[in-house]
């Protein structure tokens, strides 16, 4: 006989387990104590931290190094709740020429904006042991001759801006961007009616005159989900206005396209200098035509042009564009923007769809004759559609175009660390907030842009990553449920 | 030896009704909160510790 004891003991045993287990599932799935780390060697699946995509960028594991050969690269990290800061650990090794690395989390799905963060910076790097460094509060001046012996000796008697570059350094800056030259005394209404696809941002620039825009706005209902519009102007890098309109209530692709109407700016008595305008909103909403009475508008970095003919009948009429942008990309997803593109006295022909066309140019200002509309024309400069009104009031970029020698710039302002190096593999740090981070079914998306990485060219470049670690830091239970009590 | 295998069943059926519990809990909690229990643990492993128990359960009870 089987003492009843012992079935009462071996019952509460089992029972008492299974309780454990399910309060620690509660546990990491809520963390009270609002941190918690999550690492991959991306040997096997990992739940949390999700393999590296598209799978053609990625050569095929080799002892448990995921090994990255195109540009870029995407992957997921899934957690069970809302973290403010997440610490990125990467334990990587380059092969070839890469001059910069960076890691970015997806801040905006609708204009797919990622928050870029440095991982290397080998333009930078180079400058360590012969530019003379100033490191205050993680943010570093490299000086090529040293002239300033502070950070805030050198903002306080901030030198011209063509010999000042900025890599990742978020404060503002003291420059003040101002045309001498200009003057719109004579303003009349003009209307740039090139319709455009999706997001952009442009510079337009104020002196004794009224901000007056009038954007015209269509949208397709060509995709699944919500089209809102939002328009930012921003003065000094701060938002001073915003206007919007919600969707029109198709979410499905539907394909009947909707009039929006206008959405207007119009202020009056602002500071002279220089403004940005930006939409974001996403490829169902076409901006139509804009009106405006300033001289300038200048787009940043891309123009995407709509195929007219859907919009506002053919036009089929030459356009010309011009840019300060040294390389040049075209892509179009449309058979009806193929097309041969005149730059300068030479040119590139737009033969297949989907695409990437690189263009390198050595000219300050170029311009660029299109046949016809219907593509997609990105650069590290900006575009406009006059001459006269192409303007960059971004300080230069020590991106991956560029180039120290001949360069006026004497000064570099940088967010950036070096990476450390730990038995042959390089380890770097990246903080990213997450605050403003996009994060759907549990998600948030990350991406690893290593410029110059080509998958198909016959170069043995790659990044082999032996380990992602994330640390992160949200709210603890505790300050959860005293803010919850402060509300109430 | 019937003491060893009365023994032996009475574990069988008491480790066959946690893993019963088991399966109900985590379904219900992976309805619930996607990914809470699938993070860490594979509910088919339970599935499959579940069934081999109530396989030992019958055998040993045709046995008896």
């Amino acid at each position: 006989m089987i003492k009843g004891n012992f079935i009462i003991k071996l019952r509460i045993l089992l029972w008492a387990g299974l309780a454990l287990i399910v309060f620690l599932l509660f546990y990491f799935a809520v963390i009270p104590g609002g941190r918690i780390g999550y690492k991959t060697d991306f040997q096997d699946n990992n739940f949390f931290i999700r393999k590296l995509n598209p799978p053609e960028r990625i050569a095929q594991p080799n002892e448990g190094e995921s090994k990255i050969i195109g540009n870029p690269v995407y992957f997921y990290l899934r957690t069970p709740r809302r973290f403010n800061i997440a610490e990125m650990t990467i334990k990587y090794k380059t092969n070839g020429n890469l001059p910069i690395i960076e890691a970015g989390v997806l801040a905006d799905k609708n204009t797919w904006k990622y928050a870029i963060k440095p991982v290397e910076n080998n333009i930078i790097g180079r400058l360590l042991p012969a530019w003379s460094v100033i490191n205050e509060d993680g943010h570093a001046l490299f000086q090529r001759e040293k002239k300033f012996n502070t950070l805030n000796d050198f903002l306080n008697n901030f030198p011209a801006r063509s010999e000042v570059a900025v890599y990742n350094y978020g404060k503002p800056l003291p420059d003040n961007f101002i045309i001498s030259s200009y003057d719109n005394s004579e303003a009349r209404e003009t209307k740039l009616d090139y319709p455009l696809i999706g997001s952009w941002e442009f510079y337009t620039y104020i002196k004794n005159e009224e901000l007056d825009f009038s954007f015209d706005f269509l949208d397709l209902n060509k995709e699944n989900g919500e089209d809102p519009i939002n328009l930012y102007l921003y003065y000094k890098g701060k938002a001073i206005d915003k206007k919007n309109y919600s969707d029109d209530g198709i979410f499905w692709p539907a394909g009947e396209i909707k009039e929006k109407g206008l959405l207007k700016f119009k202020l009056a008595d602002l500071p002279e200098g220089i403004y940005k305008i930006e939409l974001k909103a996403g490829n169902d909403i076409i901006t139509k035509s804009i009106a405006t009475k300033q001289k300038i508008i200048s787009f940043a970095n891309k123009i995407n042009l709509a195929k007219s003919g859907d919009i506002v009948g053919n036009k089929n009429t030459a356009i010309n564009i011009f840019t300060d942008s040294r390389i040049l990309n075209f892509q179009s997803v449309n058979p009806s923007g193929l097309q041969k593109i005149k730059i300068e006295n030479d040119g590139i022909d737009i033969a297949n769809t989907y695409e990437q066309y690189q263009y390198k140019t050595a000219s300050a200002t170029s311009e660029i004759i299109l046949e016809k509309d219907g593509l997609t024309i990105s650069g590290d400069g900006v575009f406009s559609f006059t001459r006269e009104n192409l303007i960059n009031p971004e300080i230069t970029k020590v991106n991956e175009n560029f180039v120290l020698e001949n360069n006026p710039v004497n000064y570099i302002l940088a967010d950036y660390n070096q990476p450390k190096e730990e038995d042959g593999w390089k380890i770097a740090k990246i903080n990213f907030d997450l605050t403003g981070a996009y994060r759907e079914f549990n998600k948030y998306t990350f991406l690893i842009s290593i410029p110059g990485l080509d998958p198909v060219d016959e170069i043995d470049d790659y990044v082999k990553i032996k380990e992602i670690r994330f640390d992160l830091e949200g709210t603890s239970l505790l300050e959860k449920i005293k803010k919850l009590r402060i509300k109430n | 030896m019937p003491f060893i295998n009365e023994k032996f069943t009475i574990i069988c059926k008491e480790i066959f009704y946690v893993l019963t519990g088991a399966l109900l809990i985590f379904s219900i909690m992976e309805i619930a909160f996607s990914g809470i229990v699938s993070a860490y643990i594979n509910i088919n492993y339970v599935l499959i510790f579940w069934i081999f128990f109530a396989i030992l359960i019958l055998v040993n009870n045709d046995k008896n």
